[in-house]
């Protein structure tokens, strides 16, 4: 058997039926990694030791009293810490109105626990998952290499999940923040169709752009994550690829920000997938390059609007990039928020008539690899950034980000995949399929 | 609201308290060069004309695609 820390979420739950493994051994396995490695990266806010072996406790006695909860019984998983597991506290990565000590349990987490899944702890993140890091909680560094970012804003689920920490993680994403990190990491990551995971409990950074989602080794481990906290079914069997029709999105400032090695590693995916018979073809979208820009004319009013009391109150609390970011949201006109909002809801139109003629469109997740530190939002870097990422939340259409492979410098490269609204699985079984001719990689943590 | 060559931090100050936060001069002086990026994004969003010929009724989110 390989190292247990790596199985696939299908594989630990044959091991713990067969009685190979047990959710106890692996959960302390799991504490022990954490132990090992966050030193380093900076992962973890809260780990929940004393709860998490006792549930994995639990979870060994229903399994071998024949009481199965499903696949993800007994599996050790983690959240962003910005989501409400009741007696936990929630930092928010901040010092503004934190930390905070819910009483009960967000749905999803609800529903996380109803599915047998031991909850290792809360992941560090970007603060409020706006974009910067808060100095006395300090970046998430990369398992790639620990002088670089794991992205944001859900870099610590990442990293976790990365380096076998834990099995799959939640993420939240308004721009790039799944997708971001799981690029920058190598390791799978979904926004779903917007409304798919409730974010009841969830601390809100846009209502119109955000969404939740899993971070995952594999297409089948997120599929399965997502089917957790969600209640839904989601399938990530690998798709035969023949005859689908792919879209490969053509945006204005590509080649500005593209980084040769990403690139290379995005066309030899695409190159495998018209080996295989899939079709491809260039495709844009009439003022789709604006989407950014109507991303930040609804972003940050939203963002200012949800901060508002707290931005009275405690603004020494926030780190400087956060505060002023939620200050200057208040002086967006509100005419810039409705033409954000009616772009938003024009390229909903546009990309329909576009689904029509292609079943996936791909790019990459991110024109570069990681960076040495998570760029500002609104500068020229955060643009780059979010090129490829920023559309998919104006949007709401579901979002896969995976590995392209491996660049010269030996950094992930991710590839993204989108589909129609709800048509996540076909996202998944696409990616399922990408991932056979990528094969698996770890970080050399 | 000024464009964004306009802005000063006099003007931001106002533009903010309108928007409900009231901004001491230093912080709105420290805050005009992301305010100016701000806006200069949402000036790019000026020139669209798109369901702006009225009788589009309530939009339901996505276009009303769900």
């Amino acid at each position: 058997m390989s190292d247990p820390l790596f199985l696939s979420i299908a594989e630990l739950g044959s091991a713990y039926r067969a009685r190979k493994l047990s959710p106890v051994a692996i959960t302390r396995r799991c504490l022990d990694r954490i132990a090992k490695l966050d030193g380093k990266l900076n992962a973890f806010i809260t780990v929940l030791e004393k709860e998490s072996l006792a549930r994995a406790a639990e979870a060994e006695k229903e399994l071998s009293g024949g009481k199965d909860l499903g696949p993800l019984h007994g599996v050790p998983v983690a959240l962003k810490d910005l989501v409400a597991i009741a007696g936990v506290p929630t930092t928010f990565s901040s010092k503004a109105g934190s930390p905070q000590t819910p009483k009960s349990d967000a749905p999803l987490v609800a529903k996380l626990k109803a599915s047998g899944a031991v909850i290792l702890g809360k992941t560090n993140l970007l603060e409020y998952a706006y974009g910067a890091v808060h100095r006395d909680f300090g970046q998430t560094n990369n398992p790639w290499d620990d002088k670089r970012t794991s992205g944001g804003s859900s870099g610590g689920s990442a990293a976790a999940v990365a380096t076998g920490m834990c099995y799959a993680a939640l993420g939240t994403d308004t721009g790039g923040s799944i997708r971001i990190p799981a690029a920058y990491c190598g390791i799978v990551g979904l926004k779903p169709t917007y409304g798919t995971v409730d974010l009841t409990g969830v601390q809100a950074l846009s209502w119109s752009l955000d969404h939740g989602g899993p971070l995952a080794r594999s297409c089948a481990d997120a599929a399965l994550f997502l089917q957790a906290i969600t209640g839904k079914t989601f399938d990530a069997a690998p798709k035969d690829v023949r005859g689908l029709r792919i879209g490969v999105m053509q945006h204005q400032d590509e080649a500005k920000h593209m980084q040769p090695g990403v690139k290379k590693a995005v066309e030899g995916v695409l190159d495998r997938l018209k080996k295989a018979g899939a079709l491809l073809r260039p495709v844009s979208v009439p003022d789709m390059d604006l989407a950014p820009d109507a991303l930040m004319a609804i972003l940050y009013p939203e963002a200012s609007v949800i901060h508002q009391r707290l931005i009275a109150a405690e603004p020494q609390g926030f780190g400087d990039t956060t505060r002023q970011q939620i200050e200057a949201g208040f002086a967006i006109p509100a005419t810039a928020y409705v033409r954000g909002q009616m772009l938003q809801r024009e390229l909903a139109v546009r990309f329909k008539r576009l689904f029509e003629d292609v079943d996936v469109l791909i790019s990459p997740s991110v024109p570069w690899v990681a960076p040495a530190e998570d760029p500002a939002l609104n500068d020229d870097s955060g643009a780059g950034e979010m090129l490829y990422s920023g559309l998919y939340n104006v949007l709401g259409i579901p979002a896969l980000a995976l590995p392209a492979g491996l660049t010269p410098e030996g950094l992930p490269a991710g590839l993204q995949i989108a589909t129609a609204w709800g048509a996540d699985s076909l996202a998944f079984c696409v990616g399922a399929a990408i991932e056979a001719g990528v094969g698996a990689f770890h970080p050399p943590v | 609201m000024a464009s964004s060559k306009d802005l000063d931090a006099v003007l931001l100050r106002r533009a903010a308290e309108l928007g409900g936060l009231k901004l001491p001069r230093d912080r709105a002086e420290a805050l005009l060069p992301l305010a100016k990026a701000l806006l200069q994004a949402c000036e790019k969003l000026e020139p669209l004309d798109i369901n702006a010929k009225g009788g589009a009724g309530s939009l339901s989110p996505w276009g009303g695609l769900q």
